[in-house]
């Protein structure tokens, strides 16, 4: 659903309308972004820009989906010059950008491009010259006034970064010659106190419009591919609802434990890193009615609305409604690993779940009656993402020998390692008996179309640069995911789960799990 | 040649048990040329490895009944699925007729068809029996040494129902051009040039592109031939044309376009035959922007030829002015 060139009537859309007085461009279909801009990373030292960010920036030239006219500036603590930076930035592509061989005169030309500011958050005096050297691209790239800040930081300085980008004149307000966008990165708040106080300082400077949640399993080509499964055919709508569906269960697993991020998840757990956002917004997808538009507010409208519909648990039906474990030590491919509790920067005696699940309920007309399971952790038997429609049972057995089971219809949406659908059906053995044997119809996206998906990032930020917010969260939805998952959260904080650790390294999870739901899916 | 001996053999390559089928396209692809056997059994076979297809190779460089088939499978949960199927035949000795109701017995129904045409003459009728069962028809009109020939004949039969399923790679090869030759022009300053534009020269290795850019720029911006290597602007001004031959074939060289202040140039990086420079030399000029030419190469061409849902509106009103345009040549 790559989407062409935006053809804003917006007056801050710089450089639009001489698009659209372009004979030429007429039925030409490119998926450069049209606005010129300048992309500034906050927290260009770290680990995400390394890794995803500067990597997706290289590919989406290679592409040719970067406008034209761009400029990227890193600003962060750690001390680079701009050639400094720009050869960290070359490292970063080499290391990690899924083009390779990196071609030397893109990376010249883009190299050119790019700068540096070391700065402390902290210190109004740094976000002064950043001004200037956006106005000096502006002026020497040709980047409009448009501008894309990107806070890659630690999400205890987004709001230090924003405060200062409104005490430097950097605000929308200050820009009426083009357009200023701010894409947050995730966790937005580590709970609904905190979530609401990031958003009034984010409103203190950014109106909603401008505001970015990224949510990378959102740019996921086989999440996007959930609405046109479910609304570009005729075939599955109709039994879309609690007359034909019997469960859904959402599942993300990982095999992977904390890496280098101890410090981070002891304090988040699985079900803030994890089932507050990517699982949850796979629910909605799953769950909201057909948009009046596929424009990013009519869906987001839809999507909140879901939320609206899951009551939070009551505090006394959190153990009935959700479990947790924590991984000790196991075997993951053959290889021993550490137990939760021996991984860098996690504390000993960590009360933080790897494992979270959830029972909700979607209570409006569609789904009213039909459990969502929903599950995340970490050090999991497989590596797996998907979404897992279970339909009802046949109302009346006539096939079949008396030994055969006759088993549900099963959808599954496959979002990794696999990319795709599959059906289970069942069918009747060749031969004279009447045996009757569940089988698998799959489509894959490799296969189905012999191309490849493009990376999350590289979506999300050409959509962010495009100012096309379909695949980013609003606020009322953040908010009210957090009411969904708070009653949870605060059991748990307060009663601590004495079985820690409860599942092995390299198994399908705890032993509780199984009392939520006793149909999970094997991994 | 009985297409079920053909069927019959797929099917026991199958084996026993519940199999399912996750066949998405049929590709047919059809050559009588013996020195393009093996590059277009190359391409459809990377084809088969991408796509859940069924490929049915049909070999016109020679007669008699051999066949062969083969079968990618996938186990999964106790299912065999057949992923993609390939099917090789001799149809050297069928006329147009037979090889048409062969091929028609051959496809998985109802799945989309995809005709890769490496015949020699778009006028054959076995070219008219394959296109007839096919979605899309997939053809290079870009050849070495009988360009406008080719393109002549495509202007001739692409009538109303054939033209909406061609898929030129002449054309195809063009498109990253056209974004990039747009490119200039998005600049306000510069679009005004446009209407004021004296001459067009297209370096190219052969000569279909050239006559399709030159079409494409005169459908756009509503010239009409007025003498064998000019047009008239609207206001009945002339825009000198030339095409010229240079570097490899089927590989556009350089597009140049000369306003009364300022000249554009986009042309190949001499150090890399993947990029476009786009330079604006005169008035107002501006650095050289380098991109890059993305997916131009077969493979990459016919597969966007498949999963293209139209030729497109423009592809039409372009291949309508070579029409014109090659008559008066």
């Amino acid at each position: 659903m790559q989407s062409k060139p935006k053809q804003s009537s917006s007056p801050q859309g710089n450089g639009v309308a001489s698009i659209a007085v372009n004979p030429l461009r007429a039925g030409i279909e490119s998926n450069r972004v049209s606005d010129p801009c300048t992309i500034v990373f906050f927290g260009a030292s770290g680990d995400l820009f390394k890794r995803m960010l500067m990597p997706a920036i290289y590919d989406l030239r290679e592409s040719d989906i970067l406008p034209a006219d761009f400029g990227l500036i890193g600003f962060a603590r750690t001390p680079f010059s701009d050639e400094q930076f720009r050869d960290y930035c070359k490292q970063c592509v080499d290391q990690f950008s899924g083009k390779k061989p990196v071609n030397e005169t893109l990376w010249k030309d883009l190299a050119q491009r790019i700068s540096y500011i070391t700065a402390d958050f902290d210190d109004t005096s740094h976000f002064g010259p950043l001004k200037t050297r956006l106005e000096e691209y502006e002026k020497q790239f040709g980047a409009g006034r448009n501008r894309l800040f990107y806070l890659a930081t630690p999400p205890s300085v987004f709001p230090k970064v924003i405060a200062q980008l409104g005490n430097a004149g950097l605000d929308p307000a200050q820009n009426r010659a083009g357009w200023t966008r701010i894409v947050v990165e995730k966790p937005f708040g580590v709970d609904l106190a905190s979530a609401r106080a990031l958003q009034a300082e984010v409103e203190k400077v950014f109106s909603e419009s401008q505001v970015y949640r990224i949510d990378h399993y959102l740019g996921k080509e086989p999440v996007q591919d959930i609405m046109a499964l479910r609304f570009a055919n005729t075939i599955f709508e109709p039994i879309w609802s609690r007359n034909y569906v019997r469960s859904v269960q959402i599942t993300a697993a990982e095999t992977l434990g904390v890496e280098q991020r101890g410090a981070y998840y002891d304090n988040a757990g699985a079900l803030r890193d994890m089932i507050q956002n990517h699982v949850l917004n796979l629910l909605a997808l799953i769950a909201m009615e057909p948009p009046a538009s596929p424009d990013a507010d009519s869906i987001r409208n839809e999507k909140y609305k879901v939320f609206s519909a899951i009551d939070p648990p009551a505090p006394e039906d959190v153990f009935h409604t959700s479990a947790r474990g924590q991984y000790d030590a196991g075997t993951i491919a053959g290889e021993v690993v550490p137990a939760y509790r021996a991984e860098p920067d996690v504390r000993p005696d960590s009360n933080t779940e790897t494992y979270a699940a959830l029972k909700l309920f979607v209570n409006n007309w569609r789904w009213a009656g039909v459990p969502f399971y929903l599950r995340s952790g970490k050090r999991l038997a497989r590596k797996l993402s998907e979404i897992a429609i279970a339909f009802d049972s046949i109302p009346h057995r006539l096939f079949g020998e008396k030994s055969d089971t006759i088993e549900q219809n099963v959808l599954v949406i496959k979002i990794q390692p696999d990319e795709g659908i599959s059906l289970r059906f069942n069918a009747k053995v060749p031969g004279p008996k009447n045996h009757i044997r569940a089988v698998t119809m799959d489509f894959n996206y490799g296969s189905g179309f012999g191309v490849e998906s493009a990376p999350a990032y590289e979506r999300l930020i050409s959509d962010a640069m495009r100012g096309d917010a379909m695949l980013f969260t609003r606020w009322d939805a953040v908010q009210r995911a957090w009411e969904i998952v708070t009653p949870v959260l605060e059991v748990w904080q307060s009663i601590k789960d004495r079985s820690f650790p409860n599942y092995a390294a390299g198994l399908d999870g705890p032993e509780a799990a199984a009392l939520l739901n006793s149909h999970w899916r094997p991994l | 040649m009985n297409a079920h001996q053909v069927l019959d053999a797929l099917a026991e390559r199958r084996g026993e048990g519940a199999t399912l089928s996750t066949i998405a396209i049929n590709l047919v692809a059809f050559v009588e040329d013996a020195s393009l056997l093996d590059w277009i059994a190359q391409r459809t076979d990377a084809i088969a490895q991408r796509h859940a297809s069924r490929s049915i190779f049909l070999d016109a460089s020679h007669g008699g009944e051999a066949h062969s088939v083969d079968s990618e499978r996938k186990e999964s949960e106790g299912t065999t699925t057949t992923r993609s199927e390939q099917i090789r035949m001799n149809v050297g000795d069928m006329g147009a007729a037979a090889l048409g109701s062969v091929a028609r017995e051959l496809l998985v129904p109802n799945v989309q068809t995809v005709l890769l045409w490496a015949g020699p003459s778009l006028l054959d009728e076995r070219f008219a029996a394959l296109a007839e069962l096919c979605n899309i028809v997939i053809l290079d009109s870009s050849r070495a040494h009988t360009d406008a020939e080719c393109l002549r004949q495509l202007a001739r039969i692409a009538d109303e129902r054939l033209q909406p399923k061609i898929r030129d790679l002449a054309y195809m090869r063009l498109l990253p051009w056209q974004d990039l030759v747009a490119l200039f022009f998005d600049d306000a300053k510069l679009a005004a040039d446009l209407p004021a534009l004296r001459a067009v020269q297209i370096d190219a290795g052969s000569e279909a592109e050239g006559y399709y850019f030159v079409g494409w720029l005169a459908s756009r911006l509503a010239w009409q031939p007025c003498g064998k290597h000019a047009f008239c602007n609207a206001q009945g001004v002339q825009v000198a044309v030339g095409i010229s031959r240079s570097g490899e074939p089927r590989r556009v060289q350089r597009v140049e376009l000369r306003a009364p202040d300022r000249k554009f140039t986009a042309a190949l990086d001499p150090d890399s035959r993947d990029l476009v420079c786009l330079t604006v030399t005169g008035a107002e000029s501006r650095p050289a922007r380098c991109a890059p030419l993305r997916e131009v190469d077969v493979l990459s061409l016919i597969q966007r030829a498949m999963l293209a849902t139209s030729s497109g509106d423009v592809f039409a009103e372009t291949l309508r002015m070579v029409r014109t345009v090659l008559a008066q040549a």
